[in-house]
């Protein structure tokens, strides 16, 4: 069975077809159009200027990537709906609506965030034949925009146990990122730097680390750090890499603090990572050690699938229409704020 | 109308911005301006207590906007949006704000915005500027019309006046 996945959710236009075989997935094509570039002068997304160029891009790339035939041939298209910025999801939906009418497919919306999940299964092909082994599973969801502990009882069944009460993880990695003047986006520069510095150099805080519930935040620590770059008054450049080290460490540190707290409550069969800051080594590395101690499998996406991408989509989207969800391209909405569990 | 208030703590920032939300006479904006950590999602958090939100509100710096339903007097719609990242006004109404702008029940705050000069809100603006004073303190400026308010000669100097329980009718 093979299902087109679209993802227009930020500022990557993707496309991807993935088929689902007896033994796993098989990502036949998948492309991904980072618009990056465009937007690192601003230090962030330009709505206008990422629906703009997702239109200019998404029928291109299908077109080149798949070809009027292999549009025809998958069996159900996969669509991101939310959450997101509302222009780039309109672009998507807009298209897969079209795509769908035309070729009387059926259509699948998709949360991102569940995509993100779904990144590992592209991958792990013992997760895509014993899921249910596997379940519950507790996934730490790590992104620009969000920041979720989520309890996963089976496939579509979500629980929020926690999530950030102010800034995303990533968002702080953005923000740390401006006030050392690294550029955007601030995840892969600090955590380049910091593979060079001493993360025990600087101790700035852990909020919220022991306190007794799931929730998290960041945005304190950000203040903490301008705060410590304005009593130093100079800040050598050699210092650099020590720095992004210890404020890359105090978040790994309440990231991984409350997961672990969260496996030992909850018992999961296994632990999942997901989101754009999965790619960070450290956060990793954390993550399995933690699956060491709690004696839990840890599963986490192929470096490759840990950005934005509409391969997740698609394998989301596989599990959701098994689950028997349609959505008609008659009423298939986008949703900016769409949440992934209550 | 300005007042000055001295804030000591987070906590005391948010009963400062509840005491401002519960007070809000009708929809408009509130225009946020303060440094990088000078408690902007600390004032914006006290002002979602005030208007009966009890979901979390996170930064909407990366969605640029988030909208909540509120339980509030005088108002539906509590507006989130950031600028943080924006290069220009145009960009929030590409994503939609003028509707949130014309709507008279809905309240529109805007942290950084120093960057969305000459917003077209038909309705009342409240300017609130964050001073740090040192790591804890933070000098909070609110400047409004005065008929902005619900009731604003009963607030007592700490913001957590008895007003909150006032019944009066907006003036606006």
């Amino acid at each position: 069975m093979k299902v087109l996945g679209i993802e227009t959710s930020c500022d990557e236009t993707s496309v991807a077809v993935v088929e689902a075989r007896p033994k796993g997935f098989h990502v036949v094509v998948h492309v991904v159009s980072s618009q990056m570039a465009h937007h690192s002068a601003y230090g962030g997304v330009v709505p206008e200027v990422a629906a703009r160029m997702h239109l200019e891009q998404l029928q291109p790339i299908l077109d080149s990537a798949l070809g009027r035939d292999g549009v025809a041939s998958v069996d159900y298209i996969a669509v991101t709906r939310g959450p997101g910025l509302i222009t780039s999801l309109m672009v998507g939906v807009q298209v897969a609506k079209t795509l769908s009418y035309m070729l009387r497919k059926p259509l699948v919306g998709v949360n991102h965030l569940e995509g993100h999940v779904y990144a590992t299964w592209l991958t792990e092909p013992e997760l895509f034949l014993h899921a249910k082994k596997f379940f519950p599973a507790l996934a730490l969801i790590v992104s620009g925009g969000h920041t979720e502990i989520i309890l996963m009882r089976g496939h579509g069944a979500y629980k929020l146990i926690g999530q950030t009460v102010d800034d995303a993880a990533g968002e702080a990695f953005d923000k740390v990122a401006k006030i050392l003047e690294l550029g955007y986006p601030g995840g892969p520069v600090i955590s380049k730097l910091a593979r060079k510095g001493n993360p025990h150099a600087v101790d700035f805080p852990r909020p919220m680390l022991t306190s007794d519930h799931y929730q998290m935040s960041f945005s304190g620590l950000k203040t903490a750090v301008l705060y410590y770059l304005e009593r130093k008054k100079t800040v050598p450049k050699k210092t650099l890499p020590d720095i992004a080290a210890s404020f890359q460490q105090a978040v790994v540190d309440v990231l991984s603090a409350k997961l672990e707290r969260a496996c030992v409550e909850y018992r999961p069969a296994s632990l999942m990572l997901a989101g754009g800051v999965s790619a960070n080594d450290a956060l990793r590395k954390e993550l399995t050690a933690i699956g060491c101690r709690q004696g839990v499998p840890v599963f986490m996406p192929a470096l490759q699938y840990t950005g934005d991408n509409a391969a997740m989509i698609a394998a989301a989207g596989y599990f959701r229409r098994r689950e028997a969800t349609r959505d008609a391209w008659q009423s298939l909405s986008f949703d900016p704020q769409l949440p992934l569990a209550v | 109308m300005t007042k000055k208030y001295l804030s000591t703590s987070p906590e005391e920032t948010q009963a400062i911005a509840q005491g401002l939300a519960l007070r809000i006479g009708s929809g408009g904006v509130i225009a946020l301006t303060g440094d990088l950590g000078a408690g902007k999602t600390v004032f914006v958090k006290g002002l979602g207590r005030g208007l009966g939100i009890t979901k979390v509100i996170q930064s909407p710096t990366f969605v640029l906007m988030k909208v909540y339903r509120v339980q509030h007097r005088t108002l539906d719609i509590f507006v989130h949006i950031d600028c943080y990242r924006l290069a220009s006004m145009r960009e929030l109404q590409d994503i939609g704000v003028d509707d949130y702008l014309r709507n008279p029940k809905a309240l529109i705050v805007i942290e950084w915005a120093e960057k969305a000069k000459n917003l077209p809100t038909p309705y009342g603006i409240v300017r609130v500027t964050l001073k740090p004073r040192s790591d804890h303190n933070r000098e909070i400026i609110i400047q409004a019309a005065r008929q902005y308010f619900l009731d604003v000669e009963y607030t007592d100097r700490r913001g957590r006046g008895r007003d909150f329980r006032a019944s009066g009718r907006s003036r606006y």
